[in-house]
């Protein structure tokens, strides 16, 4: 039997590859974290990270993207996730962890020609999630994404990982 | 080395009149230009090199630029601070290929040499092999002429001759000790960088920072974003397009400020814990000192300097039409974990590589070097508030929020170091 967990695992990436961030959001629950480390050993209040957000500033994120017409994300990012690699491990019957390997492609759309849309960017990584059953519904609390490129410089992160 | 650019070549890409300002797009555009960028400007006056505290130890280094040359800056053991070019003196090889770290010596992975982080030869292996009379004491790693610090900000300079540091500093000077005010006493910090790059001139960014026109624009989506969500920043005047209050300044060394006339902190600190930072201020610095310490405010010391009230920005040419951005920020010692964690979280909501402002402003800069790599378009113009600006006896130029004040200053003094004798 496939555990619930894995089809949270797909599911994120389906939602977030078909831009539907707002139900993507619904994912998470009002507590979660989302990390994105430079240094992943390092407290991320006390040392800088790629992203370190709370539901609130995830949801000002979808805002931007969705609804504010964002500069850098007209025209909008194309993305393939390919996830695999996926241990699931239970804690309680209420709590499991996960790992999994992303392989995050990004295509930005519009005149290929110009400076800033024509590369094909590809964003490796380690993922790992803390996840929770709500009522019914598994939900995730914590997701870090480790990307192997953390430490060097990244061009346009204007969409979600 | 390159043919130069003839010095009228360079004067008449900065076209100053009475009724406009020009830049030629040339000046953004193609190898020639940049590599005398990096001889007239980056090679021959001071560039930032680190602030102190990344470096605080004996045997702290990083890996950095000076435009395009590798340098090393290091911590020695006798707590001076060195700047070495990050090549061995034997046959060339690079020397240290960590970010940054610490080390008792630097030793060359291809044959060996070592040196100390001064730079100071150590040992060659087997030195028997070289002949008498070989001189060993010119093979100390190379070292920049010029290092000097102020403030906790340390430059460098490949230029013997380069004028004082705080001469060079000029009308920045003071905004740099209003800057440290707002540690209360105390210093800064700064955290491991941001970093993200984009396809275009280094120019572009340099002009941005102190750009009070583009905000309601390029960052429409962010202020719109953070207006719906009631309390997350605190202070931001969000509603017209192009802000009226607070200033922009340019001064003849090439400085440049924007002030935007109020402060700007996020929201979600502990009240207590704010009003006790802000007291302390008001101690230190009297009611209308705290206030002026916490007015926003973000320049550019010329050429690729950017201070902010949260983070320091290193702006890298990595070629005419690449660059790189290193987005430090800063926290403030002994200061409250909250007060640290929210600089923190701002630096890295607001400017950092995810950030929900950088990110469009990069996006523009590539589309710009889209746009002004046809020669068919020759000029850009740069003459919001030109005319109109309160000029000073000492030359500062005062503007408008939304003034190019600051682009003008930044561009006259590229002109003069470009034109200048090499």
């Amino acid at each position: 039997m496939i555990h619930p967990v894995q089809k949270l695992i797909l599911r994120e990436a389906q939602l977030l590859d078909d831009m539907q961030l707002d139900d993507w959001l619904a994912l998470y629950t009002d507590d979660a974290t989302y990390w994105v480390p430079i240094d992943e050993t390092a407290d991320p209040l006390k040392e800088s990270s790629i992203i370190y957000d709370n539901r609130l500033r995830l949801a000002m994120r979808v805002e931007q993207i969705m609804r504010q017409n964002r500069v850098a994300q007209n025209p909008g990012s194309n993305t393939l996730r390919m996830v695999s690699n996926i241990d699931i491990e239970d804690i309680d019957a209420q709590t499991a962890s996960a790992r999994f390997a992303l392989l995050l492609t990004e295509v930005r759309s519009g005149d290929w020609r110009q400076k800033g849309l024509g590369e094909t960017r590809l964003f490796p990584g380690h993922c790992k999630l803390v996840c929770k059953k709500v009522g019914d519904t598994w939900k995730i609390q914590q997701k870090t994404i480790v990307l192997l490129s953390r430490k060097q410089p990244i061009v346009g992160l204007s969409f979600l990982l | 080395m390159n043919a130069r650019l003839p010095p009228h070549t360079i004067t008449k890409m900065v076209d100053e009149q009475a009724h406009e300002f020009r830049v030629a797009t040339a000046a953004y555009r193609g190898p020639e230009v940049f590599a005398q960028e990096m001889e007239q400007i980056f090679y021959k006056t001071w560039i930032y090199l680190c602030h102190e505290s990344e470096i605080a130890k004996p045997g702290d280094f990083k890996s950095t630029q000076i435009g395009t040359r590798p340098v090393i800056v290091t911590r020695g053991r006798e707590g001076g601070i060195h700047a070495l070019l990050n090549a061995c003196t034997h046959r060339g090889a690079t020397i240290c290929r960590e970010e940054k770290g610490n080390t008792r010596a630097f030793v060359c992975p291809y044959h060996g040499w070592s040196f100390r982080t001064s730079g100071e030869l150590i040992g060659i292996p087997d030195d028997a092999r070289y002949p008498e009379g070989f001189n060993k004491s010119d093979k100390n790693l190379k070292s920049v002429p010029r290092v000097a610090a102020y403030g906790g900000l340390v430059f460098g300079s490949f230029n013997p001759d380069v004028e004082p540091l705080e001469t060079f500093l000029g009308g920045a000077k003071q905004h740099i000790d209003l800057w440290l005010k707002r540690t209360a006493g105390s210093t800064y910090r700064v955290a491991t960088s941001h970093k993200y790059g984009f396809d275009g001139n280094w120019k572009f960014q340099a002009e941005n920072v102190y750009d009070g026109y583009h905000p309601g624009f390029v960052h429409r989506s962010a202020f719109n974003t953070v207006r719906k969500f009631e309390g997350s920043f605190e202070n931001r005047e969000l509603h017209a397009a192009v802000r009226q209050q607070g200033y922009t300044r340019g001064y003849p060394e090439g400085h440049g400020t924007l002030e935007a006339g109020a402060p700007l902190e996020s929201g979600g600190i502990d009240p207590a814990v704010r009003d006790a930072y802000n007291t302390q201020l008001k101690t230190l610095y009297g009611e209308d000192g705290a206030a002026e310490v916490l007015t926003n405010r973000q320049f550019l010391i010329f050429p690729n300097l950017t201070i902010f009230d949260f983070n320091i920005r290193v702006i890298q040419p990595i070629a005419h039409d690449r660059t790189e951005v290193y987005s430090y920020p800063l926290m403030i010692d002994g200061a409250h974990d909250e007060i640290n964690a929210n600089r923190m979280l701002d630096a890295q909501t607001r400017v950092g590589t995810a950030g929900i402002l950088s990110a469009d402003d990069i996006d523009v800069f590539a589309g710009g070097q889209n746009a002004l790599r046809t020669e068919a378009f020759e000029w850009i113009t740069l003459s919001r508030g030109l005319g109109k600006e309160e000029v000073k006896p000492d030359g500062e130029r005062v503007g408008v929020y939304s003034d190019e004040a600051p682009q003008r200053a930044f561009w006259r003094k590229w002109r003069a170091l470009m034109a200048a004798a090499a």
